[in-house]
């Protein structure tokens, strides 16, 4: 199949998420690879977001969670000790379901990751924030109002906001939370149609709801379903596949005809 | 009966609310009506003269000042630090509360303690007689507890979401320390230190044998055997031990300006305690 024959970016194997002695993950075996959406579905505390923070190690700050088996980037661990956490989420950035604005101006907002990272020589800055916020679509909104305070702005412009920030550290991939679940339907276009274009130079992970918007985005999708109390992979595989699958043939009758059939 | 209970928890509770509002304005209105005349630029501006009868309160002023200051330069960074340790650093919940519970004791110390301790310490061990600076370390702890427990409350307010995505930017721990916690925070301590200070300004016994005289001094010029005047114990001394009554209406004019300075303190920290309390219950 053309997906193997890809290089993988992110691996897990045999991952377990426990909290305490509940096991929240079971035996998670998964495949992203380069430049590709990979999409995560499943019914509402399944552990999607678990499993999605897992990879780049933010539910560490969760002192009750634990985890067991390894997840590789590039091939390698990222759970042995050279590797450093907080350069892991730089290398892996992450994308919240609700927009996370820090009470500063824009300008610093779209910098806040990327000014503590030391690689940017300060007088390149106002560049890499032009740069980020023309590659999250929202250069043209903001660059007169860059001073403002980056609450202002509305929630789908707040959203394209934290993108670009994520977007000023270069992580090659992102892990997105249901990022178009709290937006409007024109914002929730604008994400998607940047998720497709973001794809040609990042991988991304996107924790969806929306069979719909899996089927307009995604190229591979996972179903994560509750089995004995712990979420595991039900299914794995091409986007259309899945989607044919896992919907019943009734309900599929009425999504083809809601939606646009997928290019 | 239900009715005739209802109305006399109502009057009960009107009446103590009553009472301690007089109490407050009887305070406030005795002070201002026995201090006001002693009030005047000169009062203000001169030294103190004629052991308490003429002459201003210049030195205890800015003695009370320095103290405070001090205590403010010596609290501040060591209650920001206690209070990254409780809400950060420490994650063991039993470590954490009795860390709380340490805090809780220190700022049940009765303040004469505090004086005895500074006296045994300060002045005697290390040799450094009555100095200011002796003052402004004890009123500096005993401050820190209300400092501290103010910044770890706002910490605690603070939504999680931010420090989310400080970490998931890639910001280390000391980063998203200084650019999203205490910027955000920042108010508690203002707060803290703001409460902290008018509780300090008032305070004797500490001082009392440690850091401040009746009279005879001016600016300090160094630590060892350098006291400054302060206005709380200019007030416990004369008002004990002068029967002058010219002395006396100078007295209440003291006291008057230390209120007018503790009220001020508390004053100025309503707004930042106002705006908590609501961001706590809406946001």
């Amino acid at each position: 199949m053309a997906e193997a024959s890809k290089e993988s970016v992110l691996e897990t194997r045999d991952l377990h998420v426990y909290a305490g002695d509940r096991c929240l993950l079971r035996n998670v075996n998964l495949r992203i690879t380069a430049n590709r959406v990979f999409g995560l579905t499943g019914s509402s505390g399944a552990g999607k977001s678990t499993l999605l923070r897992s990879l780049n190690r933010l539910i560490e700050l969760d002192a009750g969670l634990r985890t067991t088996g390894d997840i590789l980037l590039h091939g390698r661990s990222i759970f042995t000790a050279d590797v450093d956490a907080d350069t892991l989420r730089a290398r892996v950035g992450i994308l919240f379901q609700q927009p996370v604005v820090f009470p500063v101006t824009i300008y610093k907002n779209v910098l806040f990751g990327a000014r503590h990272l030391d690689r940017t020589p300060r007088k390149e800055l106002p560049a890499l924030a032009e740069r980020a916020l023309r590659e999250a679509a929202l250069w043209d909104e903001v660059k007169d109002r860059l001073q403002e305070p980056a609450t202002r702005l509305s929630i789908g412009q707040q959203q394209r906001l934290c993108l670009a920030r994520t977007l000023a550290v270069d992580p090659e991939v992102i892990l997105m939370d249901e990022p178009t679940s709290a937006l409007d339907p024109k914002s929730t276009e604008a994400i998607e149609q940047l998720i497709l274009h973001l794809k040609a130079t990042r991988t991304i992970v996107l924790v969806t709801h929306n069979l719909g918007q899996a089927r307009r985005v995604a190229d591979t999708l996972a179903c994560v379903e509750v089995r004995d109390g712990a979420g595991e992979i039900e299914d794995c595989g091409p986007c259309a596949e899945i989607i044919t699958k896992a919907v019943p043939p009734t309900i599929r009758q009425e999504f083809k005809s809601g939606f646009e059939p997928a290019p | 009966m239900r009715r005739a209970l209802d109305r006399a928890f109502t009057f009960g509770a009107t009446t103590f609310a009553a009472l301690a509002v007089g109490v407050i304005v009887l305070i406030v209105s005795a002070l201002v009506w026995r201090g006001a005349s002693a009030i005047s630029w000169e009062f203000f501006t001169e030294q103190m003269q004629l052991v308490g009868a003429a002459g201003g309160i210049f030195y205890n002023i800015l003695g009370t000042l320095i103290l405070l200051l001090t205590a403010l330069l010596f609290s501040l960074p060591l209650a920001t630090g206690i209070a990254l340790v409780q809400s950060v650093y420490l994650r063991n919940p039993r470590t954490r509360e009795r860390l709380w519970l340490g805090l809780s004791v220190l700022n049940g110390i009765p303040s004469i303690l505090f004086g005895l301790f500074g006296l045994i310490v300060f002045v005697k061990f290390l040799g450094w007689g009555k100095s200011w600076l002796t003052g402004g370390l004890l009123l500096g702890i005993m401050m820190l507890p209300t400092v501290a427990v103010a910044l770890i409350e706002r910490i605690q307010a603070m939504p999680r979401k931010y420090v989310e995505a400080a970490k998931g930017l890639g910001l280390r721990e000391p980063q998203i320390i200084w650019s999203v916690i205490l910027p955000q925070c920042s108010g508690g301590l203002v707060t803290g230190a703001l409460l902290g200070l008018a509780r300090a300004a008032g305070e004797t016994a500490p001082i009392m044998f440690t850091a401040t005289i009746f009279a005879g001094a001016t600016l300090p010029q160094g630590i060892k055997e350098s006291p400054v005047l302060t206005l709380p114990y200019h007030i416990f001394v004369l008002a004990q031990d002068s029967f002058d009554p010219a002395v006396s209406a100078k007295v209440w004019g003291a006291a008057l300006v230390l209120l007018g300075l503790v009220m001020s303190l508390s004053l100025a920290a309503l707004p930042a305690r106002l705006r908590m309390h609501e961001e706590a219950h809406h946001g």
